[in-house]
């Protein structure tokens, strides 16, 4: 417990100019590394830049967010078209910035022939449910209060 | 705002601190450093608290309708109506309705105390699955149960299939943000969405008395919680503190997500490490546990010693740019901000003054907190002040004060001021 109260109060020690040299050194190179190991394990999981991960890395991430889109799920191509368009077309080029292109590009055709698909089954669902049969009710999922 | 103009401007306060041998000024500086973080970290937390806080007050005077016309929001007969031949007297509906928020405020404590049992004996696999579980059941069957509630309202005539895909979806993305990499607006969106979620789950099942009840007993169990010695919530934070390895990864796994403020981006470049970081809450699987509302202090400390850094070794300069602005607000206060101003939409009806005017109470006690924990240094509770006011001027108001306000605006008689 005393720990975190010295990190808390470190300031204190910065009134005298002897004890800020001298104490504040030592936690001062506790709290580096510290602050060091955990910048290392924030900077992995906290703060997600694509910029500080490496052209494989990026290639990998966007690969993966494409293979996953075709599991019936259009969001992610989305997210993958717009994450990963300043990668594949406003940066400067390097070795994977093809493949993350045509990834990129086929992401936002995926996206738009899921949001064709997902209107026009909609558009028919609400013009045909009533005269669908029970089927139509099946489907429905919270039956609309009717105002005739 | 310009990103490079206040950090320099900050740099040069604290490296002129450390180098000027009188004390005063230093603490002059170490002051006005400190006025001029201090804001911009109360600002940062007021846009989210904001957001979400509007969000879900349109989201109730929506629902507002079925809340009067439809039993969806009854108490479910756990406690005696007030309306009816059976009528209970006032005094028995309070004090059952305390008894029933007492039981859930009970159920917090324990998951609470659980996840305190998890992260000392450092096993960090049940947080793992724990977290994963209440995640898909939060995601889906919540998510379903609310769907449900928006689309009866609106009255449309929506299929399962697409309610399915919809879903299944926003689940994934959810899994994704939390336990792999999304990019940061994602993890903000879905905080949000996750917030809702729980927000409207909570006022389905405590809708009435039950609410009002829960929410006193809540300011007082946070206070109990983080400022014991031994309240759960305190011994948690000084876990993560103790054990600063595990802080980053375990917050993004045990309690979700961090809460990136959007208006910090433009702040930070790439190499900050957690420019505003919101602990989410430890979610229970049918109760949000809101457990972690602290605000800590933890980067005027980083900003000294990083300047002293730069003193000592030059080649630490990529970090030198770094804001670390740590002041840290639970997910649970932001669902139970929302629950205070929902619940008075519901209450007052829908009444614009009383929404506008318990929102800037919630404002008022978010700036109370962050002033007190500038001078006091510790991790705080969030959530007492701003619920104590809130209620406080919620009843008055609803009760007394309107009378006055209406007399204010309706035209009077021939008397003119």
């Amino acid at each position: 417990m005393s720990i975190p109260k010295t990190r808390w109060r470190c300031e204190q020690f910065h009134q005298s100019r002897t004890n800020a040299n001298n104490g504040c050194q030592i936690i001062n190179a506790q709290i580096h590394s510290d602050y060091e190991e955990s910048t290392v394990e924030s900077n992995k999981d906290n703060m997600v830049s694509l910029e500080k991960k490496s052209p494989e890395e990026r290639l990998n991430i966007c690969r993966k967010y494409y293979l996953g889109g075709f599991a019936f799920l259009p969001l992610l191509w989305l997210i993958n078209a717009i994450w990963f368009y300043k990668q594949a077309f406003k940066v400067e080029p390097y070795p994977q910035q093809a493949q993350i292109r045509t990834y990129v590009i086929r992401s936002a055709i995926g996206t738009l022939a899921w949001l064709l698909i997902i209107t026009i089954w909609n558009v028919l669902f609400q013009v045909f449910r009533t005269k669908m049969g029970p089927a139509g009710d099946y489907l429905t999922f919270v039956v609309p209060r009717g105002y005739y | 705002m310009s990103t490079d103009s206040p950090l320099t401007k900050k740099t040069s306060l604290s490296s002129h601190s450390s180098q000027s041998p009188s004390s005063d000024p230093q603490e002059s500086q170490t002051s006005l450093v400190d006025i001029d973080y201090w804001s911009r970290s109360f600002l940062a937390l007021v846009y989210p608290v904001s957001f979400t806080v509007f969000i879900s007050a349109g989201l109730s005077i929506l629902l507002y309708d079925l809340y009067t016309e439809s039993n969806v929001f009854e108490d479910a007969g756990l406690i005696s109506s007030s309306k009816g031949p059976n009528a209970a007297s006032i005094s028995k509906i309070t004090s059952e309705s305390f008894l029933i928020a007492l039981i859930i405020i009970g159920i917090i404590a324990l998951a609470t105390c659980l996840l305190v049992i998890f992260v000392y004996y450092d096993c960090l696999k049940c947080l793992y699955i724990y977290l994963f579980f209440t995640v898909i059941c939060v995601f889906s069957l919540l998510n379903i149960s609310i769907l449900s509630m928006i689309i009866a309202q609106i009255n449309s005539s929506i299929d399962w299939i697409t309610i399915i895909f919809y879903v299944y979806n926003v689940l994934t993305i959810a899994i994704l943000c939390m336990f792999w990499l999304a990019p940061n607006l994602m993890k903000q969106i879905v905080t949000i969405y996750q917030c809702i979620i729980m927000i409207l789950y909570v006022l389905k099942i405590a809708p009435e008395w039950i609410a009002w009840a829960l929410l006193p007993l809540l300011a007082v169990w946070d206070i109990l919680a983080v400022l014991l010695p031994f309240g759960p919530l305190y011994l948690l934070i000084n876990l993560f503190q103790k054990r600063q390895l595990q802080v980053p990864s375990m917050m993004v796994y045990t309690t979700g997500i961090w809460f990136r403020n959007q208006n910090m981006n433009p702040f930070d470049d790439d190499h900050s490490i957690s420019s505003q970081n919101y602990l989410s809450s430890f979610n229970l699987v049918f109760i949000s546990s809101n457990v972690l509302k602290y605000i800590s202090k933890h980067t005027s400390l980083t900003l000294t010693t990083m300047n002293r850094n730069i003193n000592a070794s030059p080649d630490q300069q990529p970090r030198k740019k770094r804001r670390v602005r740590e002041s840290m607000l639970g997910l649970g206060d932001f669902i139970f901000y929302s629950i205070l101003l929902s619940k008075t939409v519901f209450t007052s009806q829908c009444n614009l003054f009383t929404i506008i005017i318990i929102y800037l109470c919630l404002i008022m006690g978010i700036l109370l907190t962050t002033i007190i924990l500038v001078i006091l240094h510790r991790p705080l509770p969030a959530l007492p002040i701003s619920l104590f006011i809130g209620l406080i001027v919620f009843f008055h108001y609803n009760h007394i004060g309107y009378k006055f306000a209406d007399r204010l605006r309706l035209p009077s008689g021939p008397i003119i001021i």
